[in-house]
């Protein structure tokens, strides 16, 4: 015992720089996992466009990135919108026309949401704003829940009123539901209406009947409706 | 690739599974995007029979995951003392790339390091490889590993390890075979019941774990068997209490000793979405004409999901989606109608097309579906 003592003693100097070995390792990781910079990612973003749209349409797409950028926009869906147009064989043209319209809509979302809203915020308020949901009413559902995320209310929104829930229901119903349940509750909900109003159950009833009690999250989330029931109303075009 | 754990390992009594083991379910911190965690444990020790009065353990991790790859450091520290022993016990460090791809077939390499100082010094550096397949609720791995190792003297290391695992409801079970060459050769048994229920059976989201092994051959060190129980309770979204009891055998891979440890622990994460305790379970889905549910599975140790589409397509489905970068990505059977894919997909609403056999791109029925701009449509899948 007494010669592991001295060891131990004699020790204390390697394992100093050992400490400080450990320490800046994690450190390091620690930077290393640190966001990159908006000018980065969008140089990234436009460079995976590369071999999946023309040279002319990335030099379009480019300039409407740098308008994005300007205005303090998130530019990953207007590369996601320019990937999805280029997938389905869509001409230049019209690929230029629906990325303008995202940047439109996202500014819309942002002077709704807040100049804090997060590119996924944004993303889901467009999804809304494109479902029919009035700018003011995002602009509420924010007043309401000023801490708290939006990208999964506003994303249940989006969905709730595409499936044809109307939307002033749809917004007050989510608002009341997400000020005391969590998002997987909150999505629990949005699908439970969902399946109410595919049953042919009114709105009115659909929205205001099902509240979920906190903590009926299951590790599996079933996404959809039920099979049999159709939609209650076709895409708005 | 044993599932030996260096000291500070065993203390955080997350043991392997929470640290990069990829079996379902059982992944307590990763997630999409970038993240990271930061903890300290602490308890009574005992290395080969020398009881510390305190050892104290500091332990980091950080990943970052994209389409194709999910990278993972680690590193960690701990420090015991008694009126005998003094001085750090264990300092690691660990650094993973693996597939996150979509592939049935994932792979991950490890490169490992540490220094280990007590009543003996010890050092060792290891790299390992593995492949895994993957199916529904079920995989398969086949892993090697080369290293080094100094404990006096310097020695080679090898191992070849074979494992599974399985999933009924919330319970994982795991089992693995190893076949160790570290100065000498010995075999390994070992084997792991993890048990993560839904949220709303407790009050707070809890995670437990019980592992043991056997090692015979001509085994080295303290606990040719070994046995160990651990829990973490998730206090908020970003906190989780650790508690762990049991012992660990020595590593001669690793040159660390046997121990015998009790701890209790606080772990932070930040960055990404927020720690989850949870097993994907499966669902009873009703029969339909086409396709007939979509389904997520919670987040997965390597940072993907599981997205199951039941479709009844002859042989072939594929979707593609904002999280897949609008390229078309197959599916895998896994069942008589059940499609299967793992993808990286955030919190969220997201946009999806799926297409059956090679026909028609389109939106998926039971889903909500928008105008997509281009004169069709896309489903919206909402995800949390």
């Amino acid at each position: 015992m007494t010669t592991h003592s001295r060891r131990g003693v004699a020790r204390q100097g390697t394992g100093n720089r050992h400490l400080w070995l450990a320490l800046t390792v994690i450190l390091a990781g620690a930077l290393a996992a640190t966001p990159q910079g908006t000018d980065a990612q969008q140089t990234a973003s436009l460079t995976g466009l590369d071999r999946r749209v023309s040279h002319a349409l990335r030099e379009r797409i480019g300039l409407v990135a740098d308008s994005a950028v300007a205005a303090g926009l998130p530019v990953g869906p207007l590369i996601d919108k320019t990937l999805e147009g280029a997938s389905k064989h869509a001409d230049d043209q019209r690929i230029l026309v629906a990325v303008h319209a995202m940047l439109v809509d996202l500014r819309v979302a942002r002077r709704a949401l807040g100049a804090s809203a997060s590119e996924e915020e944004l993303t889901a308020g467009v999804a809304a704003l494109r479902a029919g949901v009035s700018p003011a009413a995002l602009t509420g559902l924010r007043r309401s829940l000023p801490r708290r995320m939006l990208t999964v209310p506003l994303s249940v929104l989006a969905a709730l009123v595409t499936d044809g829930a109307p939307t002033a229901l749809a917004t007050t119903a989510v608002i009341n539901n997400a000020s005391r349940a969590g998002d997987s509750d909150l999505l629990e909900f949005g699908r439970t209406v969902a399946h109410a109003l595919a049953g042919g159950v009114p709105a009115q009833t659909a929205l205001t009947t099902p509240s979920l009690p906190a903590g009926t999250e299951t590790g599996l989330q079933n996404t959809g409706r039920p099979p049999s029931q159709a939609p209650a109303k076709p895409p708005k075009p | 690739m044993t599932v030996v754990a260096p000291v500070a390992y065993a203390q955080t009594g997350v043991t392997t599974a929470a640290r990069g083991e990829t079996h379902p379910g059982t992944q307590v911190l990763s997630s999409a995007g970038h993240g990271g965690a930061l903890g300290v444990t602490t308890g009574p020790l005992t290395i080969d029979g020398y009881s510390t009065a305190h050892a104290s353990t500091l332990f980091s991790d950080v990943w970052k995951t994209s389409e194709s790859f999910t990278a993972r450091a680690e590193a960690g520290l701990s420090r015991f003392e008694t009126g005998h022993l003094a001085g750090y016990g264990d300092i690691y460090t660990r650094v993973r790339l693996a597939s996150s791809s979509v592939a049935l077939l994932s792979w991950q390499t490890d490169a490992s390091g540490g220094v280990y100082r007590g009543h003996r010094s010890s050092e060792y550096l290891t790299g390992a490889f593995r492949l895994e397949n993957v199916g529904a609720g079920n995989r398969l791995w086949l892993a090697t590993g080369f290293g080094g190792a100094y404990d006096a003297s310097s020695y080679g290391t090898a191992n070849v390890t074979l494992g599974a695992a399985a999933q009924q409801k919330d319970v994982i079970a795991t089992g693995a075979v190893n076949l160790v060459h570290a100065r000498s050769t010995y075999d390994e048994v070992t084997g792991r019941l993890a048990w993560a229920p839904d949220e709303g059976v407790f009050p707070v989201r809890i995670h437990v774990e019980i592992s043991g092994g056997a090692r015979s051959g001509n085994t080295l060190g303290a606990h040719t068997r070994w046995a160990a129980i651990s829990g973490t309770a998730r206090l908020t979204g970003t906190s989780a209490l650790v508690l762990a009891h049991g012992t660990a055998p020595s590593d001669p891979e690793r040159a660390t000793p046997g121990l015998a440890y009790t701890s209790v622990g606080l772990r932070l994460t930040f960055g990404g979405a927020a720690a989850r305790v949870g097993a994907p379970t499966t669902s009873q889905i009703a029969p339909s004409e086409r396709v007939a549910d979509v389904m997520l599975s919670e987040v997965l140790v390597d940072g993907t999901r599981t997205l199951t589409i039941r479709a009844p397509a002859r042989a072939q489905v594929e979707i593609m989606a904002d999280f897949t970068s609008w390229s078309a990505v197959p599916m895998v059977r896994t069942g008589a109608d059940a499609w299967t894919v793992r993808v990286l997909v955030r919190s969220g609403i997201h946009r999806l097309n799926m297409r059956m056999d090679g026909g028609e791109w389109g939106p998926i029925p039971v889903l909500p579906t928008a105008a997509d701009g281009f004169g069709g449509s896309a489903s919206l899948l909402v995800v949390h």
